[in-house]
């Protein structure tokens, strides 16, 4: 169990008292940490371009761009968007305390990795790669940990041709019914558990709940309790599948 | 050697720059758009906005509420004839109000305002009385922070100030704003030179623009429940003089036997962005309520297959109104 307490939507997926939401190679991509005398979340993460260079951070919910002629910060109210200037697309987007949801913040982010892999933190699903996958590898999922017994959620080796290996594939219909994960969880005051679609993990420390290998695509997938939600490594070369 | 500007050379980037400053403190009033706003629909305008991805702004002289924008406009002259007493001594500014006080309202045949409304609240009763056809009502929550970079056509989403306190300071600081410009421009001149050299009809071509700008804004306090924002587009319909504007943007549609003008403003842009991971864009419908309906349900399974058939890479949120509102 995670000392961070929040619930947040991050890429459209639902995350709860996840401190290292992804991490690769040991190293924070995204994170959350309690800041201050009210222990609010705060928000780290760092902003790469395509090549994997450095373009800016977020260090508590503070954003710090290196190149301000090409990256332009929108800040309204609670908002705050990073827009590449050259193509319009939406680099970072933050809502703190957003209204009419119960909720500490929700964060829609396009990532790179140092080595340039893309993680697509879409508003309305999670990506990881740069591979076109058609069908979601997990869907409708709830992933949860027993207290003091989840280091990460999701272990993915990254390979080099990007293509998914292994992928673990969700129904959504047998397992869910009408009603989608994340909306039950938002919904929901209690814990964050759903009565069908629920993965309780309690294995060994150190392992994950799920692995998979190669690109990745998640849709409305939950992930509560764990130390890290994603944690991302790139297959060793003997390793690394065609 | 070179010519020196001429005063009118001098007076537009002036009017110019006075006309921004303001539109700019009004545009602040604007800029904190709720995370979702709601537009309440039927049945029959839900599976047509979702099926053509585009919604329709009505002439705003033809809209249901057209009272209430009646109000505003009374409300203006209110304003203007309590103003035109204050500036009585001095000749200028009556000659100015004179000028102006017939011209305030943005309801003028020509330059025509189109406008399609929105709520903060996605469950409103009253909304639901509107616009629920007996039972088959729906509002789409559209997250409109990014989504306006992506509409074709220029569009400005303002929200609907119901404070009469509020909103007749807002007309009395402009009319007073504009006053101070007016005699800063025309100090030393009399009312026939001020003309002659075109300060007093172009400062008089302001204010009408302005209020333009607020009077479709301002709405009865009594209507203060429905939080209210307008996404607005204005067009200058008058074809016989406007050649360039491009007619065949303006369509029709019937209403009870009234033939009422529209424009289409079309989220096809945005819906293909959505579909790119890098963009950022999420779907233009965030979430979906179903209004109090005797089969929430069926309708709940319907909606989602119909949201899953435009982008099949969304699990959309549908929640039901939960209001026990029966229609007899």
């Amino acid at each position: 169990m995670s000392d961070v307490s929040y619930r947040a939507l991050i890429g459209g997926c639902y995350f709860s008292n996840v401190p290292n939401i992804i991490v690769f190679d040991d190293h924070p991509i995204l994170s959350v940490s309690s800041f201050g005398a009210t222990a609010r979340p705060g928000i780290y993460a760092e902003l790469r371009d395509s090549a994997g260079t450095l373009i800016g951070q977020v260090e508590n919910g503070k954003i710090g761009l290196i190149d301000r002629s090409r990256y332009q910060i929108h800040e309204v109210g609670s908002r705050v968007s990073v827009i590449d200037g050259t193509n319009g697309f939406i680099i970072l987007d933050l809502i703190q305390q957003p209204s009419q949801l119960k909720l500490d913040f929700i964060i829609s982010a396009t990532l790179h990795l140092p080595n340039g892999v893309p993680i697509f933190l879409h508003p309305n699903r999670i990506r990881i790669g740069t591979a076109r996958i058609l069908k979601p590898n997990m869907m409708s999922l709830c992933l949860a940990a027993k207290a003091g017994q989840g280091r990460a959620a999701l272990n993915i080796e990254l390979n080099p041709a990007g293509i998914p290996q292994d992928s673990f594939q969700i129904p959504r219909t047998s397992m869910v019914g009408a009603t989608p994960v994340v909306q039950r969880l938002l919904n929901a005051d209690g814990p964050a558990f759903t009565e069908m679609a629920t993965i309780l993990f309690d294995g060994k420390p150190g392992s994950a709940a799920v692995n998979m290998s190669g690109d990745c695509y998640l849709l409305d997938v939950a992930f509560t309790d764990f130390e890290i939600g994603i944690i991302l490594h790139l297959a060793k070369p003997h390793e690394a599948k065609a | 050697m070179t010519e020196k500007p001429s005063f009118q050379d001098l007076l537009e980037p002036e009017i110019s720059r006075w006309g921004q400053e303001l539109l700019s403190r009004w545009q602040q009033r604007h800029l904190t758009i709720p995370r979702l706003l709601y537009h309440y629909t039927t049945a029959e305008g839900l599976v047509g906005i979702l099926n053509t991805q585009s919604f329709w702004m009505t002439n705003i002289r033809y809209m249901n509420d057209f009272s209430e924008l009646q109000y505003a406009t009374t409300l203006a002259l209110d304003v203007i004839a309590t103003k035109r007493k204050q500036y009585v001594g001095k000749p200028m500014l009556v000659e100015f109000f004179h000028r102006t006080e017939n011209s305030v309202s943005p309801f003028r045949k020509g330059n025509e305002v189109f406008a399609v409304s929105f709520c903060e609240e996605g469950n409103l009763l009253s909304q639901w009385r509107a616009y629920g056809d007996r039972g088959g009502g729906y509002a789409i929550g559209i997250d409109f922070f990014h989504l306006l970079r992506f509409l074709p056509r220029r569009c400005a989403l303002r929200k609907v100030i119901y404070d009469p306190e509020d909103q007749q300071n807002i007309l009395g600081q402009a009319i007073d704003s504009l006053c101070g410009f007016v005699e800063k421009m025309t100090e030393g001149l009399d009312i026939k030179e001020a003309t002659t050299r075109n300060i007093l009809p172009k400062c008089c071509s302001v204010l009408p623009r302005i209020f333009g700008e607020y009077l479709v804004c301002f709405k009865h306090p009594e209507f203060a429940e429905e939080k209210e924002w307008r996404l607005i587009a204005t067009m200058d319909c008058d074809f016989v003089l406007n050649r360039n504007e491009d007619a065949n943007l303006l369509k029709f549609r019937t209403f009870r036997g009234n033939i009422v003008p529209y424009v289409e403003v079309t989220l096809t842009n945005a819906t293909a962005a959505s579909r790119d991971d890098q963009c950022g864009l999420g779907f233009f419908v965030s979430e979906m309520v179903i209004g109090p309906t005797l089969n929430p349900d069926m309708n709940t399974d319907s909606l989602r297959m119909l949201l899953g058939q435009i982008n099949p890479d969304l699990c959309p949120q549908i929640r039901q109104s939960g209001i026990p509102l029966r229609w007899l």
